[in-house]
């Protein structure tokens, strides 16, 4: 069977959640913003799916389930995201996220 | 032990869920041109009382004398070692005064169908009367000081309520608020007095009635009482708690708002003022009695206080005009002689005068009330006369009333009013002088009453050409009243062998602290055919001496307002100035307080928080950056503040 | 044989944080996505190795299929070129790098502080046990798939609201 080192799954998650973190607080471009959020989501699965092999039996089914459940809202959050990125993009000519201070307006 | 346990938080719920529904009906029906459906939130009102009264008399039947049921419904407060919980206790001195409480509680539902038919406010009225009956039943059910207290505030404030029923009349709004606000007084009392009973048990502190009764009779626990502090606690927590009897149950001091909550409707007068909420202080004596005995300080003091009042009362009775006044300080009289009897250690006489006391009070009540309901509102009793032919059925009644307070032979009051009077004489002879002279008053001001009210000419020819017999509604509780009121007696007719229902019942509550008292006195033995006989010779004077003063065609005046005049009035408002001599200061207090202390002390330090509060705001408000990111990473910094914390903390 | 998973997962964890750095890195979205692409595709490879075929299936069909392909659709459509004046990292930036480094540094030492062991009875995430799993009613997972059913219908009709208005108002221009 398989003798990667449990931790390291985890390690890997943990970097690529920072990585994700990373993009989307220090990037002004709203796509990477975007994108930066399916990177954080990914590490999230990828972390769900480590423990799961940490589980007995039918318990790490769960941690396979949750996966799939986020990679659909991820879908979704998708969707809604780029829609108003279309709307804001339209109504300001720009992608830079500090344009976007005044949202009353 | 059985199932009926679990059914003891229904005998309040049932007249909560009456008084939400007939609150609800009286809410919805407010825009309508008639006002509630009679029947419907009578029929409410009285069903929810009714089957109270019927689970009572279930429960009350299948415990036995000596065993309590308990249902503890949740854990209230939960705080170290002290606990107090949301529960319920049914023993027979509880069984004994729910039984009545409900029993009359529902006659007087059924009797204020017909009482307030007329008014506007129906089905609120019923709503407050059943929330009343859900109070009284937590104040008589609870099985700890808390859930009493809950019981005694809910009472308290449908008293307010009931009071100012008629609110329209600004009068009636001021009796209601001195009636709340000389109650509040007492309550203040009944809580310092459970903090200085906590202080006093130390670390097994309990409100439980059951630990605390367990405390006291603890020979362990002696040696705290005997101590310095220990005794001074348990003389503070009797005398405050009294003080709070002394509220509710409109004794020296705290009296004034009885005669002045007559403005409420008759039955409410006859349910909360004369039957049963009044006699809650009587009620909380005996309950917490193993812890009164052991303070004879405290004892001292209430039978003092009970027949001052006692007599103070029965002689501010003879100047009343107003048919309800003069049954309301009868009330405050006795009363007095139910707490010269707790004072006594007598707790069994004393809850026995109640018993009997719930009856005919009741019935002379609505039999006033069906009087005033006949004359159309007319109260002086100046103004009546020869109604006995008028009103055969309420002269019936309240005779009976009459006869039954009066204490003589085979009525209600026989048996409980010499029971008392005996016991004092074995206390104290004085005692027993000074409580023989309050029944010769009582005597004298109950035949005024009657006398000016149903015999010789019509004073007012006008009115008595209009008066009518009440409705079949009203008809029934006056005569089960009137029953009672000659009937109620024989359940502990001392003299008849076999007859002593009533003290086989509650005595497995009471015995022990009557049996503190009465250790080592040895039991003294007196004639009670001898103290009847004298009870009813003095009855007989004072019966004689009013027939004689206003019997015949004696000239009465009606001039002006009922209130009394010259040397009665001052009498009857004695205690108003002793209370004027509180509220002087008082008001000199809060105006120190309004002027300097609101406007310095409060006044500035609130200043000073929103100058703070505005300066920091300035300050933050400077760092708030209207970028996403700056956002997004100051609450992600919280965000890792909170895990370093916990991360880092654990390991 | 038993060394050959632990080869797979250095490669793949290699081009999933090489891609990961590219999408922090890169200067253009359109390379961003790409490099995406290149994490989704590492990650399914990732769940292969680790026993759950039926995710890595997912991963490549909805993200690497799906999703990405409306990002770079989106980018297309903006026409990201015109995104040159948009600055790529300014000072406010680098100091807000510093929370994801903390959160690293906190992390990476709890992790330490913690054994954590791979457990042989560990299922297989088929599609048949992760489906079952699924729609197991009495783990209450099938009221979250309709749950999330149901958000999905609401991103579906929030983003043609959204582009609806999008064309009304350039209409109006």
């Amino acid at each position: 069977m398989t003798t990667i080192p449990a931790i390291c799954i985890q390690f890997l998650a943990l970097v690529l959640f920072v990585l994700g973190l990373a993009t989307t607080l220090s990037r002004r471009n709203l796509f990477f913003l975007l994108m930066g959020v399916e990177v954080m989501l990914n590490a999230a699965n990828l972390s769900f799916v480590g423990f799961s092999r940490t589980l007995p039996g039918e318990a790490s089914v769960e941690g396979l389930v949750i996966p799939v459940f986020v990679i659909a809202l991820s879908a979704a959050e998708a969707c809604v995201g780029l829609a108003m990125l279309i709307l804001v993009f339209h109504s300001r000519e720009s992608v830079d996220a500090d344009a976007y201070s005044r949202m009353k307006e | 032990m059985n199932q009926l346990q679990h059914y003891l938080w229904l005998l309040p719920a049932l007249p909560l869920l009456g008084a939400i529904l007939n609150g609800t009906l009286s809410l919805a029906s407010t825009d309508t041109p008639n006002g509630p459906s009679r029947g419907l939130s009578g029929f409410i009102g009285t069903m929810a009382s009714g089957l109270a009264f019927v689970l009572t008399a279930v429960l009350a039947l299948s415990i036995r004398n000596d065993e309590a049921i308990r249902q503890v419904c949740w854990t209230w407060i939960d705080a170290g070692s002290f606990k107090v919980n949301f529960g319920f206790a049914f023993d027979s001195l509880t069984a004994m005064m729910l039984l009545f409480i409900t029993g009359i509680g529902t006659l007087i539902h059924l009797y204020s169908i017909g009482y307030m038919a007329e008014d506007r406010g129906f089905a609120r009225f019923f709503a407050y009367l059943n929330l009343f009956m859900a109070s009284m039943i937590v104040l008589v059910l609870g099985s700890n000081m808390l859930m009493t207290f809950i019981g005694w505030e809910g009472v308290g404030l449908c008293s307010y309520l009931l009071i100012g029923f008629w609110h329209h009349e600004p009068a009636n709004g001021d009796a209601a608020r001195k009636a709340f606000l000389v109650n509040r007084a007492g309550d203040l009392g009944f809580l310092l007095g459970a903090f200085a009973l906590m202080a006093l048990m130390g670390s097994n502190a309990s409100l439980e009635y059951s630990a605390i009764a367990a405390w006291f009779r603890d020979s362990a626990n002696a040696s705290i009482l005997a101590s310095g502090t220990g005794a001074g606690l348990l003389t503070a927590a009797c005398l405050l708690i009294f003080l709070g009897c002394t509220g509710k149950s409109a004794q020296i001091p705290l009296l004034t708002w009885l005669p002045d909550a007559m403005a409420g409707p008759t039955p409410v007068s006859a349910l909360i003022h004369a039957a049963t909420m009044v006699t809650s202080g009587v009620y909380l004596i005996s309950r917490m009695s193993d812890m009164f005995v052991r303070s004879p300080l405290t004892m001292s003091v209430v039978a003092g206080i009970g027949i001052a009042t006692a007599l103070w009362a029965a002689i501010a009775g003879l100047f009343q005009n107003d048919i309800k006044k003069v049954l309301a300080y009868s009330t405050v009289s006795q009363l007095g002689f139910m707490f010269v009897a707790a004072g006594i250690g007598a707790f069994d006489a004393a809850l026995f005068h109640v018993f009997t006391h719930a009856f005919f009070k009741a019935a002379l009540f609505l039999g006033s009330g069906s009087v005033i309901h006949a004359l159309h509102g007319e109260q002086d009793i100046r103004k009546m006369g020869g109604l006995w032919k008028k009103l055969p059925l309420t002269f019936g009644v309240m005779a009976a009333g009459w006869y039954a307070i009066l204490g003589l032979p085979l009525g209600a009051g026989f048996w409980s009013k010499d029971l008392i009077l005996e016991k004092a004489f074995v206390h104290s002879p004085l005692l027993y002088v000074l409580g023989l002279s309050g029944a010769v008053i009582t005597a004298l001001y109950m035949t005024r009453l009657m006398v000016l009210t149903f015999f010789g000419k019509s004073r007012d020819e006008h009115a008595a050409a209009h008066a009518h017999e009440a409705p079949v509604s009203m008809a029934v509780p006056l005569l089960i009243l009137g029953l009672g009121a000659v009937g109620a007696g024989f359940f502990w007719a001392g003299m008849i062998p076999g007859m002593d229902a009533f003290q086989v019942m509650i005595s497995p509550v009471l015995s022990p602290a009557q049996g503190f008292l009465s250790h080592g006195t040895g039991e003294h033995h007196v004639s009670a055919l001898l103290f009847a006989a004298i009870g009813t010779l003095a009855a007989l004077v004072g019966a004689t001496a009013a027939w004689k003063i206003w019997g015949g065609n004696a000239k009465v005046e009606a001039i002006g307002s009922s209130a009394p005049k010259g040397f009665g009035a001052h009498w009857t408002n004695l205690f108003d100035y002793v209370h004027a001599l509180v509220i002087w200061p008082t008001k000199a207090v809060s105006w120190i307080f309004d002027k300097v202390v609101q406007t310095v002390v409060f006044g500035g330090s609130i200043a000073l928080v929103q100058f703070i509060v505005e300066l920091v705001g300035d300050c933050v408000r400077s760092l708030q950056r209207p970028r996403l990111r700056v956002n997004l990473g100051l609450s992600l910094a919280g965000l890792l503040a909170v895990l370093a914390f916990f991360l880092l903390g654990a390991w | 044989m038993e060394h050959l998973a632990l080869i797979y997962f250095g490669i793949f964890s290699f081009i999933s944080v090489s891609c990961a750095a590219m999408v922090l890195f890169a200067r253009h979205p359109i390379n961003g996505a790409m490099a995406l692409i290149g994490l989704m595709t590492s990650l399914s490879g990732l769940y292969a190795i680790l026993h759950a075929p039926f995710l890595a299936v997912l991963q490549v069909l909805v993200y690497a299929g799906a999703i990405i392909m409306l990002l770079v659709f989106v980018i297309m459509v903006l026409n990201g070129a015109k995104d040159d004046h948009t600055p790529y990292f300014d000072p406010l930036s680098l100091g807000l790098l510093l929370v994801p480094a903390g959160i690293l540094a906190v992390l990476v030492h709890a992790f330490r502080k913690h054994p954590l062991l791979m457990n042989e009875k560990a299922v297989r995430g088929t599609v048949d046990i992760t489906g079952q799993a699924l729609f197991n009613s009495s783990t209450g997972n099938v009221v979250l798939f309709e749950a999330v059913g149901l958000a999905l219908l609401a991103a579906l009709v929030g983003a043609v609201l959204l582009a609806k208005r999008n064309l009304d108002s350039s209409k109006e221009n």
